[in-house]
């Protein structure tokens, strides 16, 4: 069965720092903006299409105290947690936690494991997050600095694996810049679906319809800078599947 | 007759499936539910939900066995059974996932799309008078890669515009393959409503 369906996602991102929800800016600055509970629930009010919760805390294991405050804000959002996810049991233990999707960081690479997770969480629910840095991907943790032109590569790497990519352009967070778009020339026409984050401009979507793999838009800091950002984006995609409610602040 | 209000709802915990999100959800219509993978949570409940996420291959790995005997043995006994995307896809004869077959409990099979359908998808209700009719805004999130290919005509209701089933219905059994937990509260009242269906038969 053929795809006949194209419709763009609005994701909600809750970027969350040693247990406060932050606004990044360029990933080198970060400013608090708020707590995890109502942040949810604000882009559920806003009736986005999915949210993704993001934790940037540094660490080498899932920090589980955050958790159940996603469980407390009640909401019925498709919601994927990204963040220090090493083992199955972190996806064991997210899944009682009223979280069904899980982004997985580009330096996990133990395929053994990746195939395991696979087969008991399925691929619907495997999302690689694939971060860069200027033109380099996730330089930092990375063993060999990649380039932005090796996106190609790590598509077909994990092909297997994943229902879909997200593409995270770090340091064009807080309107220091616009998305690089340059890696679109990279993109293999019959890749799978991917999300775009970081410095999203919404002027910028027909370019970004253009191709056929962008399927979700991400957007963190604007829905901090605008009220009902969201709302009026997707007032402007003329999406009326959904009835957008606004909330009275 | 049980009592509305004194339901007692279980949610089969086979391991990976989103235990959490369905006990938030069926907290929020007003019920205490049970996440179970007892023989009595699974036979004596009033309405046993089969949660969706996880894949076949790891539903019918071998420390499952049990479960799906007592599963088999509920349906036997129509006792209502609501089962979500993959808690939907168990209940057929063969899976192409897991290359096995299912349950058996419903005749058909689940087959393998060629994309993801990972979207807000519109249900198609073009029968008046049946079950969800009343509702004006249908959207309901999916996020799969198998459909349902059901080989009788049981009551299905498609996605707009394709012939995926969202929605099937037989006796004690409905199928949801959106994810009604997901679907704020256009999922929340067709919850409800299966409910009602099981339970008041009101509508």
């Amino acid at each position: 069965m053929k795809k006949k369906f194209r419709k763009i996602r609005i994701f909600g991102v809750v970027c969350v720092k040693e247990n406060i929800v932050v606004k990044s800016i360029g990933f080198n600055n970060f400013r608090p903006a708020g707590n995890i509970i109502s942040a949810l629930q604000n882009l559920e009010n806003w009736q986005v299409d999915e949210i993704i919760v993001l934790d940037i805390s540094r660490s080498n294991k899932l920090k589980k105290n955050i958790i159940p405050q996603i469980f407390k804000s009640g909401i019925s959002t498709p919601i994927a947690f990204g963040g220090n996810i090493r083992k199955i049991e972190d996806i064991r233990y997210l899944l009682d936690w009223n979280i069904d999707r899980f982004l997985i960081e580009n330096e996990f690479e133990n395929k053994k494991l990746l195939s395991k997770i696979k087969d008991s969480t399925g691929s619907q629910s495997l999302i690689r997050c694939i971060t860069f840095w200027d033109k380099k991907i996730s330089p930092k943790i990375y063993k060999k600095s990649l380039e932005i032109n090796d996106i190609r590569k790590i598509l077909k790497r994990d092909d297997n694996f994943f229902s879909e990519y997200l593409i995270y352009d770090t340091q064009a967070d807080g309107n220091l810049r616009e998305f690089n778009i340059k890696f679109f020339d990279q993109i293999p026409k019959n890749s799978k679906d991917i999300i775009l984050m970081g410095g999203i401009n919404y002027e910028k979507i027909k370019e970004f319809k253009k191709h056929k793999s962008i399927v979700g838009l991400a957007f963190g800091n604007k829905n901090y800078e605008e009220e009902n950002y969201i709302t009026n984006l997707k007032r402007k995609l003329n999406d009326k599947s959904r009835n957008i409610l606004c909330r009275n602040v | 007759m049980v009592s509305y209000k004194k339901l007692n709802i279980a949610i089969l915990d086979y391991g990976f499936g989103n235990t959490g999100s369905l006990k938030n959800f069926v907290t929020k219509i007003g019920f205490f539910p049970e996440i179970t993978s007892s023989k009595a949570g699974i036979l004596n409940s009033d309405l046993l939900i089969i949660p969706g996420v996880g894949s076949a291959v790891g539903f019918f790995n071998s420390s499952n066995r049990k479960i799906c005997q007592l599963i088999k043995l509920r349906a036997k006994k129509k006792l209502p059974i609501i089962g979500i995307c993959l808690g939907a896809q168990v209940l057929f004869e063969y899976l192409e996932e897991s290359n096995k077959s299912g349950l058996n409990i419903l005749k058909g099979k689940v087959r393998k799309l060629n994309y993801f359908n990972n979207n807000w998808r519109t249900v198609d209700f073009k029968k008046k008078n049946n079950l969800f009719f009343k509702k004006k805004n249908n959207s309901f999130y999916f996020n799969h890669e198998y459909y349902l290919d059901p080989k009788l005509k049981y009551e299905t209701y498609n996605i707009k515009g394709e012939t995926i089933p969202a929605i099937l219905i037989h006796k004690n059994i409905i199928c949801f393959q959106f994810h009604p937990e997901k679907s704020q509260n256009t999922g929340l009242e067709i919850f409800k409503r299966s409910i009602d269906y099981f339970y008041e038969k009101k509508i």
